[in-house]
C-alpha cells in the first residue's frame, strides 16, 4: 500500500525565486491530482480566460459598439459565384470536406452551408451537395431545408440534390468528379476539411471552367487551393465567414475575441524567448523562470 | 421541442465529454482511481458508434432512392447507376455471407465464400471452412452439411482464410483508389504551371522561391549548385515556411476553441434546424 500523504512533496516557505515556484507547483498539482489533471490546468486556465474575452466582447457588440472586420475578397467571391451559376442556369456545386461531423470544420461548412442554400434559394439555382459520411448527409439535409426556409423558399429545396456518395476517400473524390463532368455546375463551393484529394477536386473544377471559391483552416492542403481555386478563405478567415456574411453582433465579438487572444500570445512569445535566452545566458543549475514558463505552457 | 432537445443534448453531452478531458487519468502511486467522468466519456463515444452505423442506413437509403429515380427515368447514365446498385448489394451480400457462414445454406455458402486453406503439418493442404478458434483448435467444417470438427493447433502450420470480400476491396476497389490517387501527380504538375507563372511581383517571388526549393529537394540540383540550393530551400522550409504555417494555425485553432465554446455552450444554433 502506497502512503500518498508521505509522498506529497511539500509547499516551499517562501517564494522568493523560480525553484520555489517550481517546488509550489509541484505540490499545488500533486494536492489538485485527485480532481484535475496537472498538465491540462493551462489549457483549462487558457479556455476559461478566452471564454471570458469572448463574452465580454460578445456582449459589447450587443450593446451596439461597432467591431470593424476586414474586407475578405473569398467571402464577397460567394455570393459573386452563385450570382454567376444563375446567370449561366447551371447549378452551384457545395463540397462539405471529407471529415465526419465530429470535426469543428465540418460543423462550420454546415454554418456556411445554409447561408449558400439562403442565397442560391432566393437566386432559384439547384445547390448539389455531395457528402462522404452519411451523419454529415442528415446535417447537411437539414442545413440546406433551413437555408431555403431562411430565404421564404422551403420549395427550393431539392432531397435528391444532397447526395451521400461514399466513405472511401477517392470514391468520393470520383464521384465528385463525376458530378463536375455530367452536371456542369458553374460555381464550385469546397468548404471544410480537405486531404489528398483537394487538388484533384479542385483542378478538375478548373478544367470544367467554373468559379471556385475554397476555405479550409488545413495548412497542408491550402496551397492546392490557392493554386486551384479562384478565391481561397484560409485558416481564422474560414471561422469568420458566418460572422463576416451575418454580421451578427455575438458572433462579430468572437472574432475580435480571437483578436485580443493573439495579441496576448505575442506577448507570451516575446516573454518565453526573452526567458530563454536569459536563461541560456545564466548557464544551467537551479530551476529557471524559463523552466517555469515551459512546465506551464508546454 | 425539435429545437431545444437537440441543444439540451449538446450541452451536456459537449460539457460531460469536457469533464472527461479534463479529468485526472488513474494514477497508482498518487492513489487515483478511474473518475466516473472517463466511464461517461466511454459510454457516450459507444453511443456515438450506434448512432454512426444507424447513419449508414439513412446513407445507402439515400443511394439507393437517388439512383432508382433516375434509373427509372431512363437517365442517359442509368446503366451506371443500375452497376452502382447491384455492385452495393453484391458486396454487401458477401460481407454478411462471410459474417454468417455457420449457419448458410450450402449453395449460398459454396457460392459466396471460400474455403480457407490450413496447411498441416503432414504436408497436405487441406481446404474447410474455419468456423472459430478456441483454447485448444480450430473448429472447421469440411464442407456444406457437413459435420463440425476440431483441428489442434498443433497439426497446422499455417492457416490462409480467404475472403471474397476483401478479394474484391484488394483486387479491384484499391487499384481504383490508387488510380485515383495518382492523378494527383498530373494535377500537382498542371496547378504548380499555373502558379508559378511570374505575372507580378508575389508571383515571381513564389517562382524563384519554388524553383529553390525544387532544386534543393533532388540530387541532381544540389550537385549543380554545390548544395547552396539545399541550404537555402532547408532555411526557407524552417524558416518562412513554418512560421507562416505556425500563424495560421495558431488563428485557426482559435477559431475552432471559439466556435467550440460556442456549440459545447449551447450559443451556436445556426447549424440546427429552426
Amino acid at each position: 500500500m502506497i502512503d500518498v500523504q508521505a509522498a506529497s512533496p511539500a509547499f516551499p516557505s517562501t517564494m522568493s525565486s523560480a525553484a520555489d515556484l517550481w517546488q509550489w507547483m509541484d505540490a499545488a498539482s500533486w494536492k489538485i491530482a485527485p480532481v484535475l489533471a496537472p498538465d491540462k490546468i493551462a489549457t483549462l486556465v487558457a479556455i476559461l480566460v478566452f471564454a471570458w474575452i469572448m463574452f465580454a466582447y460578445q456582449r459589447k457588440a450587443k450593446r451596439g459598439v461597432e467591431i470593424p472586420i476586414r474586407r475578405l475578397a473569398g467571402l464577397d467571391a460567394l455570393d459573386e459565384a452563385i450570382g454567376r451559376a444563375t446567370e449561366m442556369g447551371r447549378p452551384v456545386l457545395y463540397v462539405p470536406g471529407t471529415d465526419e461531423i465530429k470535426e469543428i470544420q465540418t460543423i462550420y461548412s454546415m454554418m456556411i452551408l445554409r447561408h449558400v442554400a439562403r442565397k442560391t434559394a432566393e437566386f432559384g439555382t439547384p445547390l448539389i451537395v455531395p457528402t462522404k459520411n452519411a451523419v454529415v448527409m442528415a446535417f447537411a439535409e437539414e442545413a440546406v431545408k433551413q437555408g431555403c426556409a431562411d430565404a421564404g423558399r422551403p420549395e427550393a429545396f431539392v432531397a435528391d440534390n444532397v447526395r451521400y456518395l461514399s466513405d472511401e476517400q477517392f470514391a468520393y473524390c470520383a464521384g465528385i468528379a463525376g458530378i463536375m463532368y455530367r452536371e456542369r455546375p458553374a460555381a464550385n463551393i469546397y468548404m471544410g476539411m480537405f486531404y489528398a484529394e483537394a487538388l484533384i477536386l479542385a483542378e478538375t473544377g478548373f478544367l470544367g471552367g467554373a468559379i471556385q471559391v475554397a476555405g479550409t483552416a488545413r495548412v497542408e492542403q491550402l496551397p492546392a487551393f490557392v493554386a486551384a481555386c479562384d478565391y481561397t478563405i484560409m485558416g481564422e478567415e474560414y471561422f469568420a465567414v458566418t460572422a463576416y456574411l451575418t454580421r451578427e453582433p455575438s458572433l462579430v465579438g468572437t472574432i475580435r475575441a480571437g483578436d485580443v487572444v493573439k495579441i496576448a500570445a505575442i506577448v507570451l512569445f516575446l516573454a518565453g524567448s526573452w526567458l530563454a535566452t536569459m536563461s541560456a545566458s545564466n548557464g544551467g543549475g537551479v530551476r529557471s523562470a524559463f523552466d517555469v514558463y515551459e512546465r506551464i505552457f508546454s | 421541442m425539435k429545437r431545444e432537445i437537440p441543444i439540451i443534448l449538446t450541452v451536456i453531452c459537449g460539457l460531460l465529454v469536457t469533464a472527461a478531458f479534463f479529468a485526472p487519468a488513474p494514477d497508482v502511486a498518487r492513489g487515483i482511481e478511474p473518475t466516473v467522468w472517463q466511464a461517461i466519456n466511454t459510454e457516450l463515444l459507444e453511443w456515438a458508434k450506434i448512432l454512426v452505423a444507424v447513419a449508414f442506413l439513412l446513407g445507402i437509403a439515400n443511394v439507393v432512392r437517388i439512383n432508382l429515380r433516375q434509373i427509372a427515368a431512363r437517365h442517359e447514365d442509368r446503366w451506371y447507376k443500375v452497376i452502382l446498385l447491384v455492385t452495393m448489394f453484391a458486396f454487401l451480400l458477401v460481407g454478411v455471407a462471410e459474417m454468417h457462414e455457420r449457419d448458410l445454406p450450402g449453395p449460398l455458402l459454396t457460392a459466396l465464400v471460400p474455403a480457407d486453406h490450413l496447411h498441416m503439418k503432414d504436408g497436405r493442404t487441406l481446404d474447410a471452412y474455419v468456423l472459430e478458434a478456441n483454447a485448444t483448435g480450430r473448429i472447421v467444417r469440411d464442407g456444406p452439411g457437413m459435420a463440425e470438427r476440431e483441428i489442434p493447433y498443433g497439426d497446422t502450420l499455417e492457416v490462409s482464410e480467404s475472403s471474397l470480400k476483401m478479394w474484391i476491396y484488394f483486387k479491384v476497389f484499391a487499384p481504383l483508389q490508387a488510380t485515383m490517387f495518382s492523378l494527383l501527380a498530373f494535377y500537382v504538375a498542371s496547378a504548380a504551371f499555373r502558379a508559378f507563372r511570374a505575372r507580378s511581383f508575389e508571383a515571381t517571388l513564389l517562382l524563384v522561391a519554388a524553383a529553390v526549393v525544387m532544386l534543393g529537394q533532388v540530387k541532381l540540383g544540389q550537385q549543380l549548385t554545390g548544395n547552396l540550393a539545399a541550404d537555402t530551400q532547408k532555411f526557407l522550409m524552417d524558416n518562412v515556411v513554418r512560421a507562416a504555417e505556425r500563424a495560421i494555425v495558431i488563428g485557426a485553432s482559435l477559431g475552432v476553441l471559439a466556435t467550440g465554446l460556442r456549440i459545447v455552450l449551447g450559443l451556436e444554433r445556426s447549424y440546427l434546424a429552426e
